[in-house]
């Protein structure tokens, strides 16, 4: 298998002669289209330009565009910055698969496998535990849930994730707290948070059995007059586990940007 | 890499800067080619690379290895382009595909069809091991892990690999 395996991707990443070259053409006209050369940050050379018959209010004009130009360039730099900074290491975070997050639940710090989940359509990233939940979609949704199935006795254990594009965090949050009112027991004020996410959030109580239902809905902006709700269930007894587990979830949970 | 190159780099030499891009551009070509599966992006990707190293030059420190430097820079450009091209697939479903892809053994089944359907976390090391013969502890320095976690995602990536030809009759060749 692996002289085979060899074999193929030699053969698969082959291409035509005159890539090289056309891909190097197409890297020295960027190159000639830029100013300045890459010199280390903070002992840039300075251009040599020859200025003969211009005028002084001329060339304070340049001045004014080239430090403009140069401050947005050396912007550019600070964030496109490659390797050796912790930005590299946000960036290799970003596209690993599986991670291990360490959770406290009930008072026990344990260490979980999550698995990202990227919804191309709404745009949004978040990682879930995959070795107690799954992802499933649905009508739109990403419903996080148990992977075994509760017995029938227990309420529902999910976190659901959705986008509303047309509503804004300020009036969904209003209108779903509104329609908790009419459903459960104990509806509580909405609340500005910061964590798990930044938001609004909501929690309601359908009793104080053990197996009495809670409800907590975040709203998020979507950054595009937008938002996203993002809906726990699960009882009374479960809120130090499954609760926990979906307060860490949500910390993971990222807004794309366009 | 030879840091006086780097330094005539610095100093805006573009014969210096073309004489890296000879030396890696093969490596890089055929890299990108194979992560993103597609030669046009495959060539967006690596002239990016090198704009980018050419621009950034002067974060490279030049008393590590040059070529994990490269590596991050260039996997980071194969993604940005196939997120641009909105190809990247979920990697939820690249799972799912594995499993309902599994196959008899059969002649037909390909060696890398089978590894591009791999996760990337198998699929990447997988890559860098058989494209280039690099060592474990080569391809641990670019991908930033442990030489155990290496060897442990070879490990895996291999027996994926297997099970996804059908089984021990391909398994057993090597």
């Amino acid at each position: 298998m692996e002289r085979n395996l060899k074999d193929k991707l030699l053969e698969k990443s082959r291409y035509a002669e005159e890539t090289k070259e056309e891909v190097w053409d197409r890297i020295e006209a960027m190159l000639d289209s830029e100013p300045a050369a890459p010199t280390r940050m903070g002992t840039r050379s300075r251009t040599t330009t020859k200025q003969t018959k211009r005028s002084d209010r001329t060339m304070r004009t340049l001045k004014i565009t080239m430090g403009v130009a140069v401050f947005i360039m050396a912007f550019g730099v600070f964030l496109a910055m490659p390797a050796g900074t912790a930005f590299m290491k946000d960036v290799k975070e970003w596209f690993a698969p599986e991670k291990k997050v360490e959770v406290e639940v009930e008072g026990q710090k344990e260490e979980t496998d999550q698995k990202l989940h990227q919804n191309e359509e709404s745009k949004y990233v978040i990682y879930y535990d995959q070795e107690r939940y799954k992802l499933v979609q649905e009508s739109g949704k990403d419903v996080i849930t148990t992977k075994e199935p509760l017995p029938e006795r227990y309420p529902e254990v999910s976190m659901t994730i959705e986008q509303v594009k047309d509503e804004k965090p300020e009036d969904l949050i209003k209108r779903l707290s509104g329609e908790l009112s009419g459903n459960y027991e104990d509806v509580r004020e909405v609340e500005k948070v910061s964590e798990p996410v930044q938001g609004y959030a909501v929690r309601a109580l359908a009793g104080k059995e053990w197996d009495s239902e809670v409800v907590v809905i975040y709203v998020v902006d979507n950054g595009k007059q937008g938002s996203f709700t993002i809906t726990e269930k699960y009882f009374l007894e479960a809120a130090e586990g499954h609760g926990a587990r979906f307060h860490q979830m949500l910390k993971e949970f990222k807004v794309l940007a366009e | 890499m030879d840091n006086r190159l780097i330094e005539r780099i610095l100093q805006g030499d573009r014969n210096a800067f073309r004489s890296l891009y000879d030396e890696y551009f093969d490596y890089a070509m055929r890299t990108a080619k194979l992560v993103t599966k597609n030669g046009e992006w495959a060539k967006d990707a690596v002239q990016e690379t090198f704009l980018r190293v050419y621009r950034n030059v002067w974060q490279y420190d030049g008393s590590k290895p040059f070529k994990p430097w490269f590596y991050c820079i260039l996997l980071r450009e194969c993604y940005r382009v196939m997120e641009r091209e909105k190809k990247v697939v979920p990697f939820g479903e690249q799972l799912e595909k594995i499993a309902v892809e599994q196959k008899l053994p059969d002649v037909s089944v390909d060696v890398y069809e089978v590894l591009q359907t791999l996760d990337d976390l198998y699929r990447i090391p997988l890559i860098l091991k058989y494209l280039h013969d690099y060592s474990e502890k080569e391809i641990a320095d670019m991908l930033d892990v442990n030489v155990n976690t290496l060897k442990s995602r070879l490990l895996k990536g291999r027996e994926k690999m297997k099970k996804g030809l059908g089984g021990e009759r391909y398994g057993t060749e090597s």
